[in-house]
């Protein structure tokens, strides 16, 4: 018997099918070959030469992919109103109250400007208009900063304003529908509502309510149209019931407000 | 912190927890479905959804439950619905001579390399059912007991189902080897 006939039969003697004969010689053989016994050796330990397969990594980002689902879990916790996660509201109030502060300055100062007597109505109305200038200017480049509270501190002032400049409304409606933060776009939509009053900006809140897909925007939406009594929303929340990747939270509150709409 | 107590905290609602367990786990389970379909974009969507679901069903995991039997017997779902879909039958195996090329890269020893190339591509020829068990226990080294739960079998099961795999992935080992020379 040589090393070929082994490696032919090596399979039949492992299973134990070979006949005594057979088996005996390739014994033989083993005790006598190194290579071939080295073989067999390896051979019965297959299995565990399967621990040597290397791992390979997966792609990293696919690691952000899953820190946005938690994110996006976490707001369901949230709107659903069980189980503790309040983090989300808890990083945006002290700017909530870093921005009130803020006006309340600027409307003390701004007040007393007013009730000064002997400065010109001609200068108060430029300065006015300076001021707003200026807050625009402010709001504008603060809504194109890398940090989400920047972003919603300039959302916040934008309420301050007494009138929306066409600029100023397009940055609003470009954050509430494409701001990657949650908090961000709530807060457009927020701010936007104010002057829903307005017919080109209560149009344009319809058309982004059909963009939504997120259920906390969804559900504000679909309060802010029933308080408008806003009919034009109707198709939209007809869709939002049809489709069966929209939440159960959502379809129940957009099921109300469709009954009070129509 | 094991991964059972951090498991436990998940449930409770801390989900930023859960990447630590990503962080543990994304690899293996990654290397599982990967070694079970030889199809790296397939392994990935399908790694991605053990993560998911895990999340999903965070309130059904039990304190008593071994976290890496519980972690892989959703794996081994998704996986089993995976084979049931036109996908599996069209896709599974695509990626089998890039990653026995890619072996090359990481092992200097040429005999071991081409050895472990014979055994991947063997792995791809034998059934399903032994090609799982042979990657669950040989490759993620899990104990008996860990897999006996996770088919929800005994130990002594679990011992001649790996009994029976060993047999046919030698058979197949063999068949290619005497190809080769």
């Amino acid at each position: 018997m040589n090393c070929n006939d082994i490696v032919n039969n090596l399979e039949a003697y492992l299973s134990g099918m070979l006949p005594e004969e057979t088996r005996k010689a390739m014994d033989d053989h083993f005790s006598s070959c190194k290579d071939c016994h080295k073989k067999l050796e390896e051979s019965l330990r297959l299995e565990e030469f399967i621990a040597q397969i290397p791992f390979e990594d997966p792609d990293e980002n696919l690691k952000n992919d899953f820190v946005e689902f938690i994110d996006s879990e976490r707001k369901r916790i949230m709107l659903l109103g069980s189980e503790r996660s309040y983090v989300g509201w808890k990083r945006i109030l002290p700017l909530t109250v870093a921005a009130s502060i803020l006006f309340f300055v600027l409307g003390y100062f701004g007040g007393q400007l007013l009730s000064k007597p002997g400065i010109e109505e001609e200068q108060i109305i430029a300065l006015q208009k300076e001021v707003r200038e200026t807050k625009n200017m402010m709001i504008l480049s603060m809504l194109k900063q890398s940090s989400a509270s920047k972003r919603i501190m300039a959302v916040n002032i934008s309420e301050e304003l007494d009138r929306l400049e066409p600029e100023l409304r397009e940055a609003l409606f470009l954050s509430l529908n494409g701001d990657k933060s949650e908090n961000v776009r709530l807060a457009a939509l927020e701010a936007l509502s104010r002057y829903a009053g307005v017919p080109e900006i209560r149009e344009e809140l319809v058309k982004s309510f059909s963009l939504q897909t997120d259920p906390i925007i969804q559900i504000s939406m679909i309060n802010m149209m029933v308080n408008l009594n806003e009919k034009a929303s109707v198709p939209v929340m007809e869709k939002l019931i049809a489709d069966e990747t929209t939440y159960e939270s959502v379809k129940n509150k957009a099921k109300q407000g469709l009954k009070l709409l129509l | 912190m094991t991964d059972e107590q951090i498991m436990l905290e998940v449930k409770e609602g801390n989900l930023d927890l859960a990447s630590l367990i990503y962080d543990r786990y994304s690899k293996l389970i990654y290397n599982y479905f990967l070694r079970l379909s030889f199809n790296r974009e397939i392994s990935q969507d399908l790694m991605q959804t053990v993560f998911f679901r895990m999340i999903k069903y965070r309130r059904s995991y039990k304190p008593k439950n071994n976290f890496r039997s519980w972690i892989f017997r959703i794996a081994r779902n998704i996986f089993a619905d995976h084979l049931k879909s036109d996908e599996a039958a069209r896709s599974n195996f695509v990626d089998l001579e890039q990653i026995n090329a890619s072996i090359d890269s990481v092992m200097d020893d040429q005999e071991k390399a081409e050895k472990i190339r014979i055994l991947q591509t063997a792995l791809t020829m034998i059934p399903h059912g032994h090609r799982e068990i042979l990657i669950l226990k040989g490759y993620q080294q899990l104990k008996n007991r860990e897999i006996a739960v996770l088919l929800n079998c005994s130990e002594n099961t679990v011992k001649g189902k790996v009994h029976r795999a060993v047999l046919s992935l030698r058979k197949a080992f063999f068949t290619l080897e005497k190809n080769d020379q």
